[in-house]
């Protein structure tokens, strides 16, 4: 390649003609004004910030610098994010608001620190520097929160919300199922726990009641001596029922006429417990913990 | 003595005529070079005119700097217009450079005093710088998002960035 087919490529790259559009690249008229928005930006950046110190207080000129981000260094950033950033309809609504409404501020601030130079005193000076001094610190708040609002409606902000609803959702719901399984251990502890102590009280209860029957056999033999025992059997009680009882009675009456000795007391229940005792023990056994022996 | 006078005098008459044509075949040859010269100098003094005025115009209520950069900006503007006319052709150049130094002289000879005295001449002179950076800025947008939405969009499109 020789030095002109060099230089041609250069310019071509620099005017933008290597891009396929349907517009053609960037023309000299592009460029020209390009360059002359450049200088004149150094003008408006000047006025800008020579208005905006006039607003801060002694020794913090620094702040006016930063203004100028919400003026012209704001209109021309705005600009380049309408043209190469924005890429939803929300952040082209955003960034082109913003960008007139930095110009605005930029003829704004302009014209008042120019009227403000000899014409301190007139009329439109003093109506556009109250306006300005409202206006303008307005304009920089505004562009901060046009920031988060352009950050807020990008694609890539809005999938990364969605995934992390999405995943929210997916948590809360495992979470409830996690919840059902924890309280579907609880309860199966919960019962066989029960289970355990029910069955430590058939247990217990089954002994109690051979303990209840030896005692009752125990003190029927101890009082056999009166020649009874036999007369009053469980199967007796249970089956005779209330007239076998007075029967019983009877016998015992005529048995006490026919001894010589002193007759010894004898109930019907004998070991304290009543007939019932027997029935209903075995009322309330109906799974079979105590079989009748 | 009287014939030699005579026969010097028509021998200088000669050279008179023959130096008087000669200075103007040249001064022929040369006026196309001398009206380009006259041309540029237009150019330089209508650019140095409007250098001037923008400093009269300006320099009461701005700071040093931001007259030098309207200057600035004017001489840009000058040498845009001589690109400008170079890139259009030989025939324009000479022409347009001259015109590029007569109108402003004559705008700042005729039109700005008239200007100024009109009630809010003074107003516009204020607002006109940036008013151009915004008209400017606003161009420069619209422009270079066609050429990015046709161009980038195409080159996106070609590599299968978007397969829809």
């Amino acid at each position: 390649m020789n030095e002109s087919a060099q230089t041609n490529s250069l310019i071509d790259t620099l005017l933008g003609r290597d891009v396929e559009t349907d517009h053609g690249g960037l023309t000299l008229g592009d460029v020209i004004v390009l360059l002359l928005d450049l200088v004149l930006l150094i003008y408006t950046g000047w006025r800008s910030y020579d208005f905006l110190t006039t607003s801060v207080p002694q020794g913090y000129e620094i702040l006016a610098l930063v203004g100028l981000w919400g003026l012209d260094i704001g209109a021309v950033a705005w600009s380049l994010v309408w043209i190469f950033g924005s890429a939803s309809k929300y952040q082209d609504w955003v960034s082109m608001f913003f960008f007139v409404f930095d110009l605005v501020g930029v003829v704004l601030t302009s014209l008042t620190d120019s009227l403000l130079y000899g014409q301190a005193d007139g009329v439109l000076s003093v109506m556009l520097k109250n306006v300005a001094m409202l206006v303008v610190p307005l304009i920089v708040v505004a562009n901060v929160v046009a920031g988060f609002i352009y950050h807020l409606t990008s694609p890539q902000t809005r999938e990364r919300r969605a995934k992390r609803k999405a995943e929210h959702e997916y948590r809360v719901k495992m979470m409830q199922i996690r919840n059902m399984e924890r309280d579907l251990a609880y309860a199966e502890a919960y019962l066989l726990a029960r289970q355990e102590i029910l069955d430590k009280s058939a247990a217990m209860a089954k002994i109690k009641m051979l303990q209840d029957q030896i005692e009752r056999q125990t003190r029927m033999a101890l009082r056999d001596l009166t020649g009874i025992h036999g007369l009053t059997t469980p199967q007796d009680i249970e089956t005779a029922g209330q007239e076998s009882l007075s029967a019983l009675q009877k016998k015992i009456e005529e048995l006490k006429r026919k001894l010589p000795a002193e007759p010894v007391p004898v109930t019907a229940s004998g070991n304290g417990h009543g007939p019932q005792g027997g029935a209903g023990g075995a009322a309330a056994d109906p799974l079979g913990y105590f079989p009748e022996e | 003595m009287n014939s030699k006078k005579n026969e010097v005098w028509e021998k200088f008459k000669t050279f008179l005529i023959a130096f008087t044509k000669g200075m103007l075949l040249a001064l022929l040859w040369i006026l196309p070079w001398l009206m380009r010269l006259v041309a540029v100098l237009l150019w330089l003094a209508g650019g140095a005119l409007l250098m001037d005025a923008v400093h009269r115009l300006y320099a009461p209520f701005s700071q040093e700097g931001e007259v030098v950069a309207l200057q600035f900006a004017v001489i840009f503007l000058m040498v845009a217009w001589a690109g400008v006319a170079l890139r259009r052709g030989g025939n324009f150049f000479w022409g347009s450079l001259a015109v590029s130094g007569i109108v402003p002289t004559l705008l700042i000879r005729y039109a700005l005093p008239w200007f100024l005295d009109w009630r809010y001449g003074d107003l516009v002179v204020r607002i006109l710088p940036p008013a151009l950076f915004a008209l400017g800025l606003m161009y420069l947008t619209f422009r270079f998002r066609l050429l990015r939405k046709k161009g980038v969009s195409h080159e996106r499109v070609c590599s299968n960035e978007f397969p829809d």
